[in-house]
């Protein structure tokens, strides 16, 4: 077989395994290295991980249309978080891989609910894959070093039932952790919420 | 005359007032409150529950509800003494979407419902007022929360009774079974190189031929279970699940076993759920939680 011949039915063979493996997004491990991403988000602007070096940073999956998400920007969670701990020098991004959301409705979103932090437009599903989103909302925490420290739900009340003081709010202890410099006790929770509504 | 009116008593009128006071508005599923009522006597029992008709292309979810979604939530309150049952859970169906995301849950119509029991000295003439409070989440493309209450009054009378004894047998048919000589199987933990550990349930099916098998673990909140995987080996007389388990940092088990449903399809296309405890406690506490891994 001819070089040129050879190099085109590995690059072929690699693709194909690249596509198959990539529809299966399983849960990416804990103190992983966190996948790295160069995307842009709702006002245009280009997004790499590698901008966040050495800092801390809040991945949020989100989703608009979602009744769980819903709740939440009607309740502040994630703005209040956000404000709190972006003093602190932690990151928030959100991500929306809904597949038939762009810009235009994640900027609508933005603006509608007075959020300040980028979203990621992930309208391929390829972020969302990458690291095992499953659910709006799914958190995961990068720490410093660029590893997963914790991923999974906000808290532990997926009905919203509770009382805000009975929760436990898994993504602030997480954070409280890592800022001082202490083991993330819960690294891990269950996702709750919609799934994510990702391209067939 | 006291236990002659009792025994002659058997009839029920209920007096349903649903005051559905929806908080979201969710016109994908309807629901109502339906009752086998023969007759109210101390020490006896009647049941009651929640049919959920979901509008096509709708699911709701099962008490596992899986990797998204929300357990649907019935919650009846009766006055002081009433015993209820646990909430009975039908078979349930696996949905799957794009990201190899599974979930559990109903479509197109479920009842769920509970055996009530009467308290020793109730007043077999008293109004007995019921509540139901509902929510769930019901999902398509789009998702939508639902939640209601439905209030009813149990009143004794002469007038007929609400007999639903057909609908509720109907449903005790899509009960998980006890699971008897159709099958037997045992759990195995297999070696892999991976953060979580795995497993293997073996299965030999005596009696029964299984054209498909799906598996439903209760493992709730406590315990990660992913990359299910179903083989059926030859046709009908063997087959295989394997997952991957661990236990959620700061979670404890209060059983050895977790509470799961294996769902065998036969020949003729019938689904049939089997009560399938299955052990994977003891290997879960030996293996170090992942964010102690060196």
């Amino acid at each position: 077989m001819s070089a040129p011949l050879n190099k085109l039915l590995t690059f072929i063979i690699f693709s194909l395994m690249f596509t198959i493996s990539g529809h299966y997004s399983f849960a990416i491990d804990n103190s992983a290295k966190a996948p790295g991403f160069n995307i842009t988000d709702h006002t245009g602007k280009n997004v790499n991980l590698s901008d966040y070096n050495g800092r801390i940073i809040v991945l949020e999956w989100t989703n608009p249309d979602c009744p769980f998400v819903q709740r939440h920007y009607r309740e502040n969670t994630m703005i209040e978080l956000e404000k709190e701990y972006s003093d602190k020098g932690v990151v928030w991004l959100a991500v929306n891989s809904t597949h038939y959301m762009g810009r235009d409705e994640n900027s609508k979103f933005a603006e509608e609910n007075d959020i300040n932090y980028p979203i990621l437009v992930d309208k391929s599903g390829e972020l969302g894959r990458k690291y095992g989103a499953k659910t709006t909302p799914h958190m995961f925490i990068i720490d410093s070093s660029g590893e997963i420290a914790y991923q999974g739900a906000i808290d532990d009340d997926p009905g919203g039932s509770m009382k805000p003081s009975d929760r436990k709010l898994y993504v602030k202890n997480a954070l409280n952790a890592l800022l001082s410099g202490e083991e993330v006790k819960i690294s891990s929770s269950k996702p709750y919420g919609c799934s994510v509504k990702y391209k067939k | 005359m006291k236990n002659l009116i009792l025994f002659i008593l058997p009839l029920v009128f209920i007096a349903t007032a649903d005051f559905a006071s929806s908080q979201n508005r969710n016109d994908s599923v309807d629901t109502s409150m339906v009752a086998d009522i023969s007759d109210i006597e101390s020490d006896k029992s009647f049941y009651i529950g929640i049919l959920f008709e979901m509008k096509p292309g709708w699911h709701i979810y099962w008490k596992n509800p899986g990797d998204s979604g929300m357990p649907t939530r019935v919650d009846f309150i009766l006055p002081e003494n009433f015993t209820q049952s646990d909430l009975f859970w039908p078979v349930p169906r696996s949905f799957t979407r794009s990201g190899n995301i599974r979930d559990f849950g109903y479509k197109d119509k479920v009842l769920l419902w509970k055996k009530i029991t009467v308290p020793s000295g109730h007043n077999p003439e008293a109004e007995i007022p019921v509540k139901a409070n509902i929510s769930w989440v019901s999902c398509r493309e789009v998702c939508v929360a639902g939640n209601k209450q439905i209030k009813s009054v149990i009143r004794p009378g002469k007038s007929p009774g609400i007999y639903n004894k057909e609908l509720f047998e109907r449903w005790e048919q899509k009960l998980p079974v006890k699971k008897g000589q159709e099958y037997s199987y045992y759990t195995e933990n297999i070696p892999a190189e991976d953060k979580m550990s795995k497993f293997r349930i073996n299965l030999d099916f005596k009696n029964i031929t299984a054209k498909n098998i799906e598996w439903f673990p209760d493992s709730g909140e406590t315990l990660k279970i992913e990359r299910i995987e179903y083989d059926l080996g030859n046709p009908g007389d063997k087959g295989a699940i394997t997952f991957f388990a661990s236990l959620y940092p700061g979670k404890m088990l209060s059983s050895p076993n977790i509470p799961t449903v294996l769902v065998v399809t036969g020949p003729d296309g019938k689904r049939t759920g089997y009560k399938m405890p299955v052990k994977v406690i003891e290997v879960l506490k030996k293996r170090k939680p992942p964010e102690n891994t060196e």
